[in-house]
């Protein structure tokens, strides 16, 4: 049927609303058996035609609604004039991760859920055509590099490679410091190449951005464990740092203390995610790390990291790939698209359950789990209903493999070395305000999961630029008063 | 069972939260995380608290001898039933780690004041053992609402 509705004699027709594109992807069935991308991203025609949708507001809502206040409405008319490379040129100068960010940034949180179209109808979809921008560049050539200023001669260290720690280096690299990054691990990235599965944000992606930051000059150590080879203080004192910047994530798995927990087939979603993301065990034996395959897998929680291990699972083999959550699909924090992506692929969810105990053959390892079913009580300070075990419950789930992914904590070994560190009780990083992100100690910053707790990439990214801000402040200044007073 | 006088219930549930604070800063003197040592103080300081507000309790029961009404049934939500009993805390235990042996350490508080309440003839000294049984739920649940915040992935 056509959306033009019949108009009075006279009258000027209405233009038909544009709908907002969706964006193709693998078939279900398909894809719930591969490692490739579900979402397969706009065509340019759809790209133009989505484009054409953004009406350009004078008051851009948009901006405020992104931690790192890309210029969208810029972007996009660029895209709507069919200038991709410019537009992607134009994000560059906002984000360093563009194809990242049109990936997993929960659009419909932040720049969507305040464009002014989705008032009376659906938002332009300002993550797709961020993706589609960056890919578009990847595959026509890249970004020319911009001119950097001259040295200042200050050197600023930064402790983990994440998104946090990737935006801190881009910024402070641009103004002319010399900036070097300290990744425990052997690839940069942080969650986004240890955690975010392959068929969600393909690594060559993170690759490539990474690449961008090592040709504008900035140093990638890795294999350095802060902490370990060096402590803070000595980046300080001995090795002639001015600032650091800590960055090191939330990377400490919980686990659910239920009795059971250490049978063999017992996993922390880090563990699982790691293997299969960063180790590739996906892809063994062409790569070293092995996983074993499991029938039946049941992933404990209802966030994005549980939607990853799920679908992790059933692409890995799972004939049953279960979501156990405490609470119902209402109060689920992962992003609905993966949710919904989660059950289209086949994934069964277990909602209003909680695991009470792991079952074990005596040979140690898992064929069951005790499940108790739960009822919502008061809500609890952000409104969710907590969830209430319901006496008498109890049930029993034939499993081979559990994977527990009901969050994490900072790994203590910064602050293990670094004894003038303050944290709270929780055990992150305190810093004066989410502006400055100075933290207890002189010269030293910090941003992104080490600071709030686990948090999406585009909000660590947006601690990293308020801190590159906070770090040229007090580079230039030697200032450390509460708020850059003297 | 031989009676209690209001005074030996108070004295019996300070020795309670004495033991309690005593085993906060203990545990807080050996932690060599420097947050968990804080936290560890500051539950030592609430026992204090509560220490204190038996002494009100009492000096109330003294001027006018009638306990006062238990008002709100306070649901915890049990996860004690279900999570590895946990005793004690070693040098690196966390703030997680706390929050379990806080939990057990009321749940144990409740039981036995409810024990104690069937165990009793007196109406008032059974209203009273009640009434800190209602005590320690409310600083059960606060426990439980801490741990249950960790217990969820945000993203």
């Amino acid at each position: 049927m056509s959306e033009e509705k019949e108009t009075k004699a006279g009258e000027k027709p209405k233009k038909p609303k544009i709908p907002r594109q969706s964006m193709p992807e693998q078939d279900p069935h398909k894809r719930a058996g591969n490692f490739d991308s579900v979402t397969l991203g706009y065509k340019m025609e759809q790209a133009a035609l989505e484009a054409s949708r953004c009406i350009q507001c004078k008051k851009p809502f948009c901006i405020s609604g992104c931690p790192v206040s890309i210029d969208i409405p810029g972007f996009i008319k660029l895209v709507k004039e069919k200038e991709y490379l410019k537009a992607a040129q134009h994000i560059k100068k906002y984000n360093l991760l563009p194809a990242v960010c049109g990936r997993v940034c929960p659009q419909e949180d932040q720049c969507e859920k305040v464009c002014i179209v989705g008032k009376k109808g659906e938002p332009v979809a300002i993550g797709r055509l961020e993706r589609f921008v960056a890919d578009y560049e990847a595959a026509h050539g890249e970004v020319p590099l911009p001119e950097l200023p001259p040295k200042t001669g200050k050197k600023v260290a930064v402790v983990g490679a994440g998104p946090g720690g990737l935006t801190v280096a881009f910024d402070l690299i641009m103004l002319g410091h010399d900036v070097t990054i300290f990744e425990a691990l052997h690839k940069a990235g942080g969650v986004l190449v240890y955690g975010i599965p392959e068929f969600r944000l393909p690594k060559a992606i993170v690759e490539r951005e990474v690449q961008y930051l090592t040709r504008l000059g900035v140093d990638l150590k890795l294999n350095h464990v802060i902490g370990k080879i060096r402590t803070i203080d000595q980046l300080m004192k001995e090795d002639g740092f001015d600032a650091v910047f800590i960055g090191s994530g939330a990377g400490l798995p919980w686990f659910m203390d239920v009795p059971g927990e250490n049978l063999n087939g017992v996993y922390s979603a880090n563990e699982y995610l790691t293997r299969n993301n960063l180790m590739k065990s996906f892809d063994f034996p062409k790569h070293d790390t092995p996983i074993k395959k499991h029938k039946n897998v049941a992933v404990i929680g209802g966030g994005n990291v549980a939607m990853d291990s799920v679908r992790t699972a059933l692409r890995l083999g799972a004939d049953n790939a279960y979501i156990v959550y405490r609470r119902s699909r209402a109060e689920m924090p992962a992003r609905k698209e993966e949710v919904d992506h989660a059950e289209h692929e086949g994934v069964q969810f277990k909602n209003l359950t909680a695991p009470v105990r792991v079952i074990g053959n005596e040979q140690g390892w898992v064929t069951g789990l005790e499940c108790l079913k739960m009822d919502l009580g008061e809500p609890d300070a952000s409104g969710r209903r907590r969830p209430v075990p319901v006496k008498g419950s109890e049930f029993i789930m034939e499993m081979d493999a559990v994977i527990i992914a009901i969050g994490t904590s900072a790994n203590p070994l910064i602050a293990q070395t670094t004894p003038d560190l303050k944290l709270n009780k929780k055990g992150y990083i305190e810093v004066e305000n989410e502006t400055t992100c100075r933290t207890s100690k002189k010269g030293v910053f910090a941003g992104g999961d080490i600071v709030t707790g686990s948090a999406t990439v585009i909000l660590a990214m947006g601690a990293g630029r308020n801190a590159a801000k906070s770090i040229q402040q007090y580079l230039q200044t030697g200032e450390w008063t509460p708020n850059g007073k003297q | 069972m031989e009676e209690l006088t209001f005074s030996e219930i108070i004295s019996y549930a300070k020795i309670a939260e004495d033991n309690a604070k005593k085993f906060y800063l203990d545990a807080a003197r050996i932690a060599n995380l420097s947050h968990v040592k804080e936290f560890l103080k500051s539950l030592a300081d609430e026992e204090q608290g509560h220490s204190d507000r038996l002494d009100a309790l009492q000096k109330n029961l003294n001027k006018k001898g009638v306990v006062p009404k238990v008002h709100e049934a306070i649901h915890t939500f049990g996860y004690t039933d279900y999570i590895k009993p946990v005793d004690h805390l070693d040098q690196d235990a966390t703030y997680k780690d706390v929050l379990e042996v806080g939990m057990a350490k009321e749940k144990e508080a409740i039981q036995s004041y409810e024990k104690f309440s069937l165990y009793v003839d007196d109406t008032e000294a059974k209203k009273l053992f009640n009434l800190l049984a209602q005590e320690e739920k409310k600083h059960l649940k606060r426990f439980e609402e801490e741990y249950d915040d960790l217990q969820d992935q945000k993203y």
